[in-house]
This record gives structure tokens, C-alpha cells and sequence, in this order.
């Protein structure tokens, strides 16, 4: 913190010759944005937070110890493995396990689960594993490739066998990249649709409300069952994946929209636009210059929250069975696996999508919250 | 002994990365039945002194232990929040500049004065509302019984700073702090509200702290002045004794700020701009849509008027009389309901949006609010370049550059702060680069839409001093909105007095002030030049 000297020439002064400020570089709007973003500690929290998401949903194959599809009838419902840095011979970087055996008890007929700690299971660092492609580029290294024989299953296996923390890892890949496409196109829709009808306001603003107000007043869930079930049963997983993206857009833009016309009704009243005007500037010289920058900062907010929802949607539409189809794999359809009470106390494992939501959810929320605060950097 | 007495007060903001001292080691005092006046300009910390000692400042403001505050024989300045609700509203009371925002919206004018008597002396509901009664009588709001039982919207903005007053007098306070009490009314309402607390003040003996920056205020109503600076005291005198010697530099450069001269005499007799019966209306509508109810408001009632190439005409009239919408309706800005406009021979009436862009670098606006006229997003630069891009003006983007300089120079900002940001700038600075962007395109003629009304007496007057200059150098055309009377007498060659849409005066500007044929300017002028108390 420094104490900084008022301008000792005094307003008088200062005001006729220019400012002497200390430094010639101007403060930008992202400068000073991200000036008061720092402070917010939540803020940042949740922005580390997506960082890290994005980048384990970008490199998901790769982290991935197991072929996500890969079945294996050896090794059902084995339940997560402990790590073990500390061996008898002493200190080892990559960690290792030891293979859970399920055995029976005799008495209760319950199946228990026993370390066996006779065998070690070392993954190979960097080593080779099942094929992917990463940036279009073939691939077949990991981070820990588990070897054939000797299980690694950190979080568990799921009824088929497979490795529920490499689905949970490229599933996250399906569930941001919906919630990425949903938000992008109604985001557009959105703030397009907002601020030609609050710049032109009259019949335009006036009809183009009424579409928003129709479309909000549709009942969203009932209404999400009947368009899902348009799609054909036989449609291609990943045909299905865009209709679906393409139907909770066509739902989500209006919100935006409304809130964006708001926005602009109250900047196009400002004198800079008038001001624009008076210079002879045309309409979309204006709209694109005067008004969208003054709003994306409400946009870019609406944004990071927006995409937890769409989260949240996905994940309950899946989770029902309407959305995503396998062998596509998300977090709500590996949710799906849980909706059975049985393997809920068995196989409390197979629930692990529900925290990898959770942390989503929370991030982006917090990041939007910080956001939020820190975008108008000029009112104190 | 002294009623308040302040010494060494020290006020520090802590901001995100920097401290500001906004105020230090100010001291001062006042009698009862004394009037303090404490002037500067915005930022000099005189509201921050005046909060300091109600201690209504915000979280990040802190006072200087070593600041000792007396009030009444008693140190003030160690109270608790507890204690200090026993002073707050009781012994000392505030008034605040925006009668708008003060007062709650939802609560009857009656409820919210009975309110503090309620809580501050123990009264029943019925006998606070008496009591609210005679003093709405006191402060001579006409029909006092009706304005209890209405809302502050009810109200207009000088009745409504009535109400506060009688709220700030309602427990008899020894000390009352108006803190630029009439700012935000109009000329003709300002000295009603002055002489109400001047005579309040005598009735009850009260000490009573004025916060301003209008020096005929001061001259006409303070027995004393402490004139402020960049958070410091720089001379405090009697009233009468800074007037006639000021002493501190600053206290001179003020008072030689006041707007004064008179507009270079025109040259050349040839009209350029010719206004014939313009009229516009506006439609209310309110209702629903089974109840819908219409109105028409005429803002702009017939007016013609005639400029001379290289004159100055003012408009003025008190706010909501049509000023400023005469301006944007000449220049096409907002929709025209008949008339015509002609300016150097060619109609302007009739041309859409289309049609009027070649006009549009001839004729150029400059606002009010140097805060809401810049866009926020663009750098200087581009704010100016605008104009020129829009236009087709300025060739290359070093010869537009070149004429970005060039209009920088000319309203005295150093050229190389073009890639700045407005809000590095002051408010002076930022009507100098709106006057720039306008100035860019070349224009014949300006409508000034009260240029200097948001800005600090002393900018005020090297705004219009750059004004004049301009003028001369460009043999530009005005047409000048103000409200103010005295930029209007320095200013413009001719004026039109505006009421409720129509003209009810015109002429040569010393022949109406000096010799004014309404009542409505008469009031006016009498309110802005010589207030009288």
C-alpha cells in the first residue's frame, strides 16, 4: 500500500495543463478489472479452480489411466485402491496399490473386499496405454499407464468392469463441451436479440418481447421430456448430443435477452451515444462500438454463471436416461449407474460424478460472483 | 465558549492499493446563532469534514485519534455508535444536498418527521403528527394539512428540501449542517430555502454550518468562511474581511472566478441558423392495457428563433422549461412534430437519419455531463477520431492523428495523453475533451447544453474563457443552454427566457437582464445575480 500525494499544483492548476500522472501507461479496462478481481478471494479461488477443470477436461485422455470403455468381467465393482508412497523398500515417487481381492463371508454371505498386500501394482510413469487422438494428433502415452495384469483402479470400477476415474475424466470432456456450445449460442442469440430490441426499441421491441416472454413462460422440464422425446430412439449418440445441445439453447437465450435489453435501454440513453449520433456515427457503428462493449461486461458474468446450470441440466437428463446416450460418456449418465438404491450401499464409488458436479458448480459460481463485483471498475 | 468546536481533524481513506488524506489537520469553530461557511471545490473535503463530525463516513474512511471534536462542552469524538444516536438528528442535524434521495419514497411526508420525534423525545404517534403539522407551518410549505397525508413524490424539489429542513429542526437542534442544501434546486427556489434557515436559525438560536461552493451564497449568508483545499484550511476569516482582502492565493484565484466579461461584439451580419415554429410533443402513457390513458406533453411550443453567424443566443428558463430539448430538436436528435429548421439556406426539417450524416460534422453538441458523455470504453483518441472516421474526414491515420493533436491543443490538454482513458481525468478535463471531439469535425456551429453547470467555479470559468476563445478563432456559432444567469451574461450576445415550452422573453442580453418585462425573469434574474436574504 502506498500513500499517494495529491497533486500538490492543486486543481487550479492542474486542470489547464494536462494531468502529471507517474506513470504514461494508460489503465485499461481489463487492468483495472482485474485490479479489484485479485482482491476477492473467492474470486479467485473459483478462477483457479475452472483453470485447473479446463485443463484436465482438455488433457482428460491423457490423465486417464484405463481405456474408459474397456470392460473387464475380472474385475467388477472392485472398490477404489489406496495409494501407497511408502513401501517395505522404502520411498517410492509413483505411487502404487495393491490388488483388492473380494472374498465372501461365510456367516452373512456379504462380499468383503481384502488388500492383498503381497502383490504391488506400479503404473508406468509416462508409459504407453490404450490410443488417443489430442489435438489431432495419435496418441497412446499417460500419465499412469496401468499394466494388463495388476490392477490401478484409484476410484473404483463400475458394473461392467470399467474404470469409473478415466470415465469420469473424459466424461467431464461431453458435460463442459455441451454446457460450453449452450452457452455460446444462446449467448449470442441472447445479447443479439436484447440489443436490437432495446437500441430500436418501438413495434420491434415491442414483438420481440413477447417471443421472450413466451418462451419464458414455457414449463422448462415437462417441456425438455417432450422435445427429447422427438429424437428418435436409433439416432447416432452424437446426433443426439447436438439436438439436445441445440434444444436447451433454443430455452436459455431468452433470460439473457432481457436482461441484455435492459442494459441497452439504459445506455443508449446516455450522452455518448447521443453524442455518437450527433457525429453522424450509423446505427450498427453505434450498436457495435458504443453499446456491446458497455454490456459484454454483464455478459461475461451471465456467462460464468450460466454454464453450472447447463451443467445441472445435462447431468439431470442424462441421469433420467433422456440425454446423453452411451457409449457417449457424461457425468449424468455416469450418474445413471447410481439410480439403484442397492448399489448405493453397496458400491457407494460409483457415485464420484456427484462431487466432480459439485466442484464444477461451485467454481464457476464463485467465479462468476467474483466477476460480477470486480466489472465496473469505474463506480466506487 | 464555542458550540462546535474542531480541532486538527484528520480524515484517511483506504482504498484497494493507495490511502487518500482526505482531509488533515483541519480545525474550526462555531458560535451559537453563528453561520460557518465552508467553501471549496469538489474533492477538497468539506462534506468529508461535515460527515466526520456526525460520524456518518463510510467503512474505509478513519478518523485521526489525535482529532479532537467539542461539542457543547463535551469531546465528541470518542463517542460510541450508541451515544452518538442520542446526538445524531437531536442535538446535531444534517441537511443533504439531494432532496430527492434523503427522504424515503414509500413513508408519508407526515410519518417520516413524526419518526425522529417519536424516537428522540418520547411523543405519541398523535402528538408527533401535531407537532409535524406546525412544523411544516414553520418551514411555509403552502397547504401544510394535505402534505402530511402525501409522499415525497408528491412534492417538488423545493418543497421537498422543506420537508427536510423541518425534519433536521423537529428536536430544536443547537447545530445544524447543511451540506449544499440548495445545489440541486433551482435558482428561484434557492433563495426561498437560504432565508428559511437564516430565519430558523434566529428563532432558535441555532449554530448552523453551511457547506458550498457558490460564493454569493457565502457573501450573502455566512457571518464567517473557512475556505478548503486538497483537504486543508487555507484561510478562515469574517465574511465580510475575505471579500474585501482575501490573503491566501487561492482564496483570491477564487474569487476572481467568478464568471465574468462579455462576448466579442459580431462582425459579419448574415444568418446561418433559422428556427420557424418548431413544435415538439411528447405522448405520455400510463394504464393498462384495458385502461390505457393518453396525453400530450408539449415541450417545445412554436419557437422560432434566428443566430448570426459568430453569435452566441442563450436559452435559459428553470429546469423542465424545454431547454434542452429545443436544442437536441434543432439538431435533429429527437423527433420533430412540425415546424421548420433552416440552416445557411438549406431545410433541415423532414431529412431522416440518412439524409441529415452530411450535416451532421457542420453541427456539433457538447453535453452537460462530461461523466456520461464519454464513452468509458474508448481512449481519447478514438472518442475523437470518430467523428472523423465516421465522416470520411481526415484521410490517413497520421493525418487524423494530426487533427486529434491539433483539437487537444486547442482546448489546452497535452496532446500526448490521447491514448488515456476518461476516467484519468477530472471533470474539467473531460468537458475540454468533449468540446475537443466536437471541435475535431470543424464545425460551424456548437449547442453547448449546459456546458459548465457540472463543474467546479474555477474550471467554470477557464471553460468559458476557452469557449470565447474558440469562438473567436473559429468564427463559430452558439447556441448556449444554461440556467445559470451569470455564464449567460458572460457569454452570450442574445437570449430567449424559456417557460413551460414557450418563450416569454427575448433580446439583446444586457436589455432583458438589466430591464427584464415578465415576472418569470425578473424572478430568475433576481434569484442568480444579486441573492437576497
Amino acid at each position: 500500500m502506498s500513500s499517494r500525494p495529491i497533486d500538490q499544483k492543486g486543481e487550479l492548476l492542474a486542470d489547464a495543463a494536462a494531468p502529471a500522472l507517474e506513470s504514461t501507461r494508460a489503465q485499461t479496462y481489463l487492468s483495472l478489472v482485474w485490479r479489484r478481481f485479485r482482491k476477492n478471494r473467492v474470486g479467485m479461488t473459483g478462477a483457479v479452480l475452472v483453470v485447473l477443470l479446463l485443463l484436465i477436461t482438455i488433457f482428460a485422455e491423457f490423465l486417464s489411466p484405463y481405456d474408459p470403455a474397456k470392460r473387464d468381467r475380472a474385475n467388477i465393482y472392485t472398490p477404489p485402491a489406496t495409494l501407497h508412497f511408502q513401501g517395505d523398500d522404502g520411498f517410492h515417487l509413483v505411487p502404487f496399490t495393491h490388488p483388492v481381492e473380494a472374498g465372501l463371508d461365510p456367516a452373512t454371505f456379504e462380499v468383503t473386499f481384502v488388500e492383498n498386500t503381497e502383490v504391488v501394482c506400479k503404473p508406468a510413469f509416462l508409459g504407453k496405454g490404450w490410443s488417443y487422438t489430442l489435438f489431432g494428433i495419435p496418441m497412446e502415452r499417460h500419465l499412469f499407464a496401468a499394466t494388463i495384469e495388476c490392477p490401478w483402479h484409484l476410484l473404483g470400477t463400475d458394473r461392467d468392469g470399467r474404470d469409473v476415474l478415466s470415465r469420469l475424466l473424459v466424461g467431464s470432456q461431453l458435460t463442459l463441451t455441451m454446457a460450453g456450445l449452450v452457452v455460446v449460442i444462446s449467448i449470442t442469440i441472447g445479447t443479439l436479440i436484447g440489443m436490437i430490441s432495446g437500441y430500436f426499441g418501438g413495434v420491434v421491441d415491442h414483438w420481440l418481447q413477447r417471443v421472450v416472454e413466451f418462451i419464458l413462460a414455457l414449463p422448462e422440464l415437462p417441456f425438455y421430456f417432450a422435445l427429447v422425446a422427438i429424437i428418435p430412439r436409433n439416432a447416432d449418440p452424437l446426433h443426439v448430443f447436438f439436438l439436445l445441445a441445440g434444444i436447451l439453447s433454443l430455452l436459455k437465450w431468452a433470460q439473457l435477452a432481457r436482461e441484455v435489453r435492459g442494459k441497452t435501454l439504459a445506455i443508449s440513453q446516455l450522452d455518448y451515444v447521443i453524442a455518437a449520433e450527433a457525429v453522424g456515427a450509423r446505427t450498427p457503428r453505434i450498436v457495435l462500438r458504443h453499446i456491446l462493449p458497455n454490456v459484454m461486461s454483464h455478459v461475461v458474468v451471465i456467462t460464468t454463471l450460466m454454464i453450472p446450470t447447463v451443467v445441472l441440466i445435462e447431468s439431470f437428463l442424462s441421469f433420467l436416461g433422456l440425454g446423453v446416450q452411451p457409449p457417449l460418456v457424461s457425468w449424468g449418465l455416469l450418474l445413471n449407474a447410481g439410480k439403484d438404491l442397492q448399489n448405493l450401499g453397496s458400491y457407494p464409488w460409483v457415485l464420484s460424478p456427484v462431487v466432480a458436479i459439485l466442484i464444477t458448480v461451485l467454481s464457476f459460481n464463485m467465479l462468476g460472483d467474483g466477476l460480477r463485483d470486480a466489472v465496473d471498475p469505474y463506480q466506487h | 465558549m464555542s458550540l462546535l468546536d474542531v480541532q486538527d481533524l484528520a480524515v484517511r481513506f483506504t482504498l484497494d492499493d493507495h490511502v487518500v488524506d482526505a482531509v488533515r489537520g483541519v480545525s474550526f469553530s462555531v458560535d451559537p446563532g453563528e453561520t460557518l461557511a465552508i467553501v471549496g471545490e469538489s474533492g477538497s473535503g468539506k462534506s468529508v469534514s461535515a460527515r466526520a463530525i456526525m460520524k456518518l463516513l463510510p467503512k474505509t474512511a478513519t478518523i485521526d485519534p489525535e482529532s479532537r471534536i467539542t461539542f457543547d462542552g463535551a469531546r465528541i469524538d470518542g463517542f460510541s455508535e450508541k451515544q452518538m444516536l442520542q446526538v445524531r438528528g437531536a442535538r446535531i442535524s444534517m441537511i443533504f444536498q439531494e432532496p430527492m434521495t434523503s427522504l424515503n419514497p414509500i413513508y408519508r411526508v407526515g410519518s417520516q418527521i413524526a419518526e425522529s420525534l417519536i424516537l428522540h423525545q418520547g411523543m405519541t404517534k398523535k402528538q408527533a403528527l401535531a407537532r409535524a403539522l406546525d412544523l411544516l407551518k414553520e418551514v411555509r410549505i403552502p397547504d401544510p394539512e394535505a402534505r402530511l397525508e402525501q409522499y415525497p413524490h408528491q412534492l417538488s424539489g423545493g418543497q421537498r428540501q422543506r420537508v427536510m429542513i423541518a425534519m433536521a429542526i423537529a428536536n430544536e437542534p443547537k447545530l445544524l449542517l447543511a451540506d449544499e442544501p440548495t445545489t440541486a434546486l433551482d435558482v428561484t427556489v434557492q433563495a426561498e430555502i437560504l432565508k428559511l434557515i437564516r430565519g430558523l436559525q434566529q428563532s432558535y438560536k441555532m449554530g448552523v454550518v453551511l457547506i458550498t461552493h457558490d460564493l454569493t451564497i457565502v457573501e450573502k449568508v455566512s457571518d464567517r468562511v473557512a475556505v478548503m483545499r486538497l483537504g486543508e484550511v487555507v484561510e478562515s476569516e469574517p465574511t465580510a474581511a475575505l471579500f474585501r482582502s482575501p490573503v491566501h492565493a487561492y482564496t483570491r484565484q477564487l474569487l476572481a472566478s467568478e464568471p465574468r466579461g462579455k462576448p466579442d461584439p459580431i462582425e459579419a451580419e448574415e444568418t446561418v441558423l433559422d428556427v420557424d415554429k418548431l413544435n415538439v410533443v411528447y405522448q405520455l402513457r400510463w394504464g393498462g392495457m384495458f385502461n390505457r390513458k393518453r396525453r400530450a406533453l408539449t415541450a417545445v411550443d412554436r419557437i422560432s428563433l434566428r443566430i448570426e453567424k459568430g453569435e452566441t443566443l442563450g436559452v435559459v428558463g428553470e429546469s423542465g422549461s424545454g431547454k434542452s430539448t429545443l436544442g437536441k430538436a434543432i439538431l435533429r436528435l429527437i423527433q420533430n412534430d412540425g415546424g421548420g429548421i433552416t440552416w445557411r439556406g438549406q431545410a433541415l426539417h423532414g431529412l431522416d437519419k440518412q439524409a441529415m450524416r452530411p450535416f451532421r460534422p457542420k453541427l456539433q453538441i457538447v453535453f452537460q455531463d462530461p461523466f456520461s458523455s464519454l464513452n468509458p470504453r474508448l481512449s481519447v483518441k478514438q472518442i475523437i477520431e470518430e467523428g472523423l472516421i465516421v465522416n470520411g474526414l481526415g484521410g490517413s491515420g497520421r493525418e487524423r492523428d494530426m487533427r486529434v493533436r491539433q483539437a487537444l491543443e486547442e482546448v489546452r490538454l497535452d496532446p500526448n495523453t490521447l491514448n488515456r482513458f476518461p476516467h484519468e481525468f477530472s471533470g474539467g478535463q473531460r468537458q475540454r475533451i468533449a468540446i475537443a471531439r466536437a471541435l475535431a469535425l470543424d464545425p460551424e456551429f456548437l449547442l453547448l447544453d449546459e456546458p459548465t453547470s457540472a463543474l467546479d467555479l474555477s474550471v467554470q470559468a477557464q471553460v468559458i474563457d476557452l469557449l470565447r476563445e474558440l469562438q473567436r478563432a473559429h468564427q463559430l456559432t452558439y447556441l448556449f443552454i444554461s440556467h445559470d444567469l451569470k455564464v449567460v451574461r458572460a457569454l452570450c450576445h442574445r437570449i430567449i427566457v424559456m417557460k413551460d415550452g414557450e418563450v416569454v422573453e427575448a433580446g439583446e442580453t444586457g436589455e432583458v437582464m438589466d430591464r427584464p418585462q415578465t415576472d418569470y425573469t425578473r424572478r430568475l434574474v433576481r434569484a442568480a445575480l444579486d441573492v437576497e436574504i
